[in-house]
């Protein structure tokens, strides 16, 4: 998948606008990357990816770029 | 994971019951805003559940849906030879409630009875063990009930579990039948699992204080005391994509039944989002998948049986059906059985009264002519 359309996929998930998102995005700084969107998010990969992350690691995850590189070698330019 | 196959007991019948009391998504709306309630709604699929507000048990729910089954399948009262009652409220802290409910049901004395402790799993396990006594051969008839009042463990302003939990029971009549087709089950454990889904307080760990029902805001946004019941969203995801995919090609497996075999797919009903992210995982046609909890919210152990009695109870009275059912969560706790069921008598999902019994230990058993 590429970055753009992962990006998007993320939009989604918090209810924005596509394009809505940066890859140096704070996530604390979005109200919409609540336990629901955590949970979308770990499902939506799982969909994709046919991988699980663990809940820690998203919950640990900071910024886009982190949540990018939970799913590597998946995501890609 | 453990795999055992019953011979020679069948089901007869399945009743459930559910309190008067609803609290629905205008419920919500009030306690948590639009925004928020449509987006737990999107998650949970519930737009109402039952739940009791005169503070019924589990057991005072039992007793009508045994009451009426019985009387459907012509059971005398002394001809039960187990009661399994699977809970996580159970009336008091001991003794223990199928012991009550014995009593209240007027059963013989010579029946056993006895708690089991389980969530989400429970229907799953209970079928195991009422149907294992069954098959030893002295036993002839059990009922199976099971259920949780999981609306009073949840704090009211908790948008994890208060708009998703409702209150229901259900009773499955067992019978030993040598002419019954087996039934397969695959159980697992993975206890590991339990700080995500826990009740903290009130057990021999942690015993009650004062202040320990205050309820304070804690780490995830939500209030709740540590005598409320916890639950880790992200976490029960995780273990249930990890988890119930193996369980499912485990029990195709020991069964020897494909997709195409299977007539229904009757999962414990979590949440309609879990269920729909696991049958895309598992791969499992939509068509026989059923999704019951829109009206009655996550009922525990009870949502199998409740989901089977509102979704399936024509086919299944008229026919019969090959089923999987898998239960799967707290503990961790996850069970699978593949079981041929029906035709049999299946309950519509009773809905009684929300009033606590008057008497402390429920209503004395009335003697009835047989």
């Amino acid at each position: 998948m590429k970055t753009g359309e992962f990006l998007e996929l993320l939009d989604d998930i918090i209810e924005q606008p596509a394009g809505t998102l940066g890859i140096e995005q704070k996530l604390d700084e979005l109200e919409g990357w609540d336990s629901l969107a955590k949970v979308s998010f770990i499902a939506a990969v799982n969909g994709q990816f046919g991988i699980t992350l663990l809940a820690d690691r998203v919950v640990g995850a900071k910024t886009v770029a982190d949540l990018v590189g939970l799913v590597a070698p998946h995501v890609a330019n | 994971m453990a795999t055992t196959r019953i011979q020679g007991v069948r089901i007869a019948g399945i009743a459930s019951a559910v309190p008067s009391s609803v609290m629905t998504l205008d419920d919500d709306i009030r306690a948590f805003g639009e925004d928020d309630s449509r987006r737990i709604f999107k998650n949970t699929g519930v737009r109402v559940r039952h739940v009791t507000k005169a503070g019924m048990c589990t057991s005072d729910l039992c007793v009508p849906a045994a009451e009426r089954l019985l009387r459907d399948l012509a059971w005398p009262r002394n001809s039960i030879d187990l009661l399994v009652l699977v809970t996580q409220g159970s009336d008091y802290p001991l003794p223990a409630t199928a012991c009550i409910l014995q009593h209240r049901l007027g059963l013989s004395s010579g029946c056993a009875a006895f708690d089991v402790n389980l969530g989400c799993s429970g229907y799953v396990y209970g079928l195991s063990v009422a149907a294992s006594f069954l098959m030893g051969g002295g036993l002839r008839r059990a009922l199976l009930m099971v259920g949780d009042m999981s609306s009073c463990s949840a704090a009211p302003q908790d948008r994890s579990v208060s708009p998703l939990f409702g209150d229901g029971a259900a009773v499955t009549a067992l019978e030993a039948d040598a002419s019954a087709p087996p039934m397969v089950f695959v159980l697992g454990t993975d206890g590991s699992g339990a700080p995500h889904l826990i009740l903290p307080v009130g057990g021999s760990r942690r015993r009650r204080s004062p202040g320990s029902n205050e309820r304070t805001l804690r780490s995830d946004g939500n209030i709740r005391s540590d005598e409320d019941v916890y639950m880790n969203g992200l976490e029960v995801l995780t273990f249930t994509l990890n988890n119930v995919p193996p369980l499912i090609k485990a029990i195709h497996e020991a069964s020897g039944w494909s997709n195409d075999d299977v007539d229904h797919f009757v999962f414990h009903q979590a949440s309609v989002f879990m269920l729909k992210t696991l049958a895309r995982s598992v791969g499992l046609p939509m068509s026989k998948f059923v999704v019951g909890m829109e009206d009655y919210g996550n009922t525990s152990s009870a949502s199998i049986p409740l989901a089977i009695c509102a979704k399936l109870r024509e086919g299944l009275e008229g026919h019969s059906k090959k089923l999987i059912l898998a239960g799967y969560g707290v503990g961790w706790s996850w069970g699978a059985v593949a079981l041929t069921a029906g035709p049999m008598h299946v309950s519509e999902v009773l809905v009684v009264p929300d009033e606590a019994p008057a008497e402390p230990f429920g209503p004395p058993a009335i003697s009835r002519p047989e």
